[in-house]
């Protein structure tokens, strides 16, 4: 078929990890006048916060925390419509926190972030109890989390 | 006379006779009070008539004790018929040689013996009693047994014993040097030792040898011997001199036991120890490499939304993020063997393909290699992507390392039937120089690698785990004739999963 150069990149995170098949959200939801809230949660300041700035720009309502605790006290008043959180953090691990922020709010979304590679382990502990996270591999393209968070999960 | 020697009580009319001969009688006397085998005479009626020292040492009797007394007070009960029969014997003539039986110590014990019964004639040459000389076999039989014992026990060894002379001539070979070397005993005793001797190592056996003659034990010599069929082994061996009754060296025992099995396990071993530091290593630096491009990338990011979209700032950002894209990439890759969890999704493995190939465009381009990809798979196929990415970007990585001064990448897809079922089958060929054939059996082995120290083994074995998890085949082909060498991966996936891959 081909011979010769060879073109950009093809993949795409999200099959990496199997957050599902994709759906298009209509466009009122990404930008009407409610924007998604996201909460991110990483122990690296400098994570958090860009992050936090990337997700701002592009029309999200973002906060950042830095620890387990901090997060669930900010969810309390941020009420967001998202978690997005690292897993190996110090203190109060990234699934504790979302099994945790399950409790606090059950309906809202949680994304789980990941750069390493025991990971896997954690989140098949989770699995074994029922609980299942959307899970994407870090470093994450910023736009590829932009449209990793507008498009609603599959129910 | 001798006070020991008891002659016994003879017809007066022999006396004469008797006394005649005194001289050389005392002699006679003297040879048998000092025989150390007991040496006895008795009548026809089987009273005892004589008894030297050494009967008194085998038996416990005094010479008063006994003379006068039958014989049968030295014969068990269950014996006793045993008599009977040397008296007819005896009164017959015959002589009877090596009789082995058992006698009772005056304390009861039993004593093994060998007994040599002689008639005793007078002038006439009439039999008119027996001289029995006896040999104490409780040592012999002992001596008997535990050579018994011992060649019981060395046939039994799972070990390889082998005794050779000192010339190196085998002299024997028990079972366990049948198994470890394949010979058996008829064919290789009387050979030379060093046909069991890699010829590099032949000079091991001079100094074996030496060593022997010296009278030095050699204990748990690790080296390389070879099999009848030609297969090496490594053997742990000790080897001591053996010495005859005087104490002169005569020659060698030899205990080999076959360590190939532990050598293997070792280096196994090590490997998977280097294996999991790197693991280890590889989980560290992934790290620290992600999360400061996670960052990174953020920064060029917002760096990008907040430039001019016609400046050239803004050009150089978005060429960063390309090559950031890059770096990313490849860090999921090689620096996170990561379990694909995601679930098995339809997809052309040409995209798959085109993906890895992109990922190493500047390996390819660095090393002069040029592709050609010829991809005619017009069929989705159920697999989880990020498990056959490591599959081709491990196959696809070892053709590029074939490759280091150039050549031609060739992958291809085509719809086949196998025996298996209809599939997909991906072809990865590279122009490098070839696997030796030695080798190619080896290649899936787990820490087997042909790049020494670049290499680290795992590739191709988990690549087939991965291919045969989800019922498919790998398979390597590998020329090294020159201007036409090569190695070729063909990998084939059939269309339908099978029910264990739990997909």
């Amino acid at each position: 078929m081909t011979s010769g150069p060879l073109t950009s990149l093809l993949y795409s995170d999200q099959e990496f990890f199997g957050s599902g098949k994709l759906r298009p959200q209509s466009d009122s939801e990404g930008t009407g006048r409610d924007p998604i809230r996201v909460l991110v949660v990483d122990d690296e300041m400098r994570i958090a916060d860009t992050t936090a700035e990337v997700l701002q720009s592009a029309g999200f309502e973002a906060r950042a925390a830095y620890t387990g605790d901090a997060a669930l006290k900010l969810a309390a008043a941020f009420r967001p419509d998202c978690l997005l959180t690292d897993v190996v953090m110090n203190g109060m691990n990234g699934v504790d926190l979302a099994l945790e922020f399950r409790k606090l709010m059950p309906t809202a979304r949680v994304v789980l972030i990941s750069g390493q590679v025991g990971v896997s382990d954690i989140l098949e502990d989770a699995a074994s109890q029922g609980i299942e996270f959307e899970v994407l591999a870090k470093p994450i393209l910023p736009r590829v989390l932009i449209e990793h968070l507008r498009v609603k999960p599959r129910p | 006379m001798d006070q020991g020697s008891r002659r016994p009580e003879l017809d007066p009319a022999e006396n004469k006779e008797l006394k005649e001969l005194m001289e050389p009688r005392s002699h006679l006397a003297a040879i048998v009070d000092s025989s150390d085998d007991p040496i006895i005479s008795k009548d026809l009626s089987g009273r005892i008539m004589s008894w030297n020292p050494a009967a008194e040492r085998m038996f416990g009797y005094k010479a008063e004790e006994i003379v006068g007394s039958s014989v049968l007070r030295l014969i068990p009960p269950e014996l006793h018929s045993e008599e009977e029969e040397i008296l007819a014997r005896l009164a017959q003539g015959q002589q009877i040689e090596h009789f082995e039986t058992t006698r009772v110590h005056k304390n009861g014990t039993r004593i093994p013996l060998s007994i040599t019964i002689s008639p005793v004639r007078d002038a006439a040459g009439r039999v008119i009693g027996a001289s029995k000389i006896i040999r104490d076999v409780t040592k012999r039989q002992q001596n008997e047994e535990s050579r018994f014992r011992l060649a019981a026990i060395v046939d039994s060894a799972e070990d390889a014993i082998v005794s050779k002379d000192l010339n190196g001539v085998i002299r024997t070979w028990n079972a366990g040097a049948q198994r470890t070397f394949g010979y058996a005993e008829e064919e290789i005793v009387g050979q030379s030792v060093l046909r069991l001797i890699p010829p590099e190592l032949q000079y091991e056996e001079d100094d074996i040898l030496a060593k022997i003659r010296r009278g030095e034990r050699i204990e748990h010599y690790e080296t390389t011997r070879v099999r009848k069929d030609g297969e090496r082994i490594q053997v742990s061996v000790t080897i001591s001199p053996i010495r005859d009754e005087s104490g002169r060296i005569i020659g060698a025992s030899k205990i080999a036991r076959d360590i190939s099995d532990r050598k293997r396990l070792e280096r196994m071993l090590i490997e998977a120890e280097k294996l999991a530091v790197n693991g280890r290593m590889a989980a560290a630096i992934a790290h620290e490499i992600n999360n400061p491009l996670e960052s990174l990338m953020n920064l060029i990011y917002l760096a990008r939304q907040n430039s001019t979209q016609s400046s050239k700032a803004y050009q150089y950002l978005v060429t960063a993020e390309e090559e950031l894209e890059r770096v990313s990439h490849i860090a999921r890759q090689t620096l996170g063997y990561y379990r694909d969890t995601g679930k098995a999704a339809p997809l052309y493995l040409h995209d798959l393909l085109q993906n890895v190939l992109t990922v190493y465009q500047a390996k390819l381009i660095g090393n002069n290699i040029t592709v050609d990809a010829r991809f005619e798979d017009d069929q989705k196929i159920t697999i989880r992507k990020g498990e056959l990415m490591q599959v081709f970007s491990n196959v696809i990585a070892n053709a590029i390392d074939a490759m280091s001064r150039g050549g031609r990448l060739t992958v291809c897809t085509a719809l086949v039937t196998r025996p298996a079922g209809e599939g997909v089958q991906a072809t990865v060929r590279d122009t490098g120089s070839g696997i030796p054939a030695e080798q190619l059996t080896r290649v899936f082995e787990p820490f087997f690698t042909t790049k020494g120290d670049v290499g680290t083994g795992v590739g191709l074995w988990v690549a087939r785990q991965l291919v045969t998890k989800r019922g498919g085949e790998i398979s390597l082909s590998s020329r090294r004739d020159t201007g036409d060498s090569g190695t070729t991966v063909n990998i084939f996936l059939p269309f339908e999963v099978p029910a264990k891959a739990a997909i």
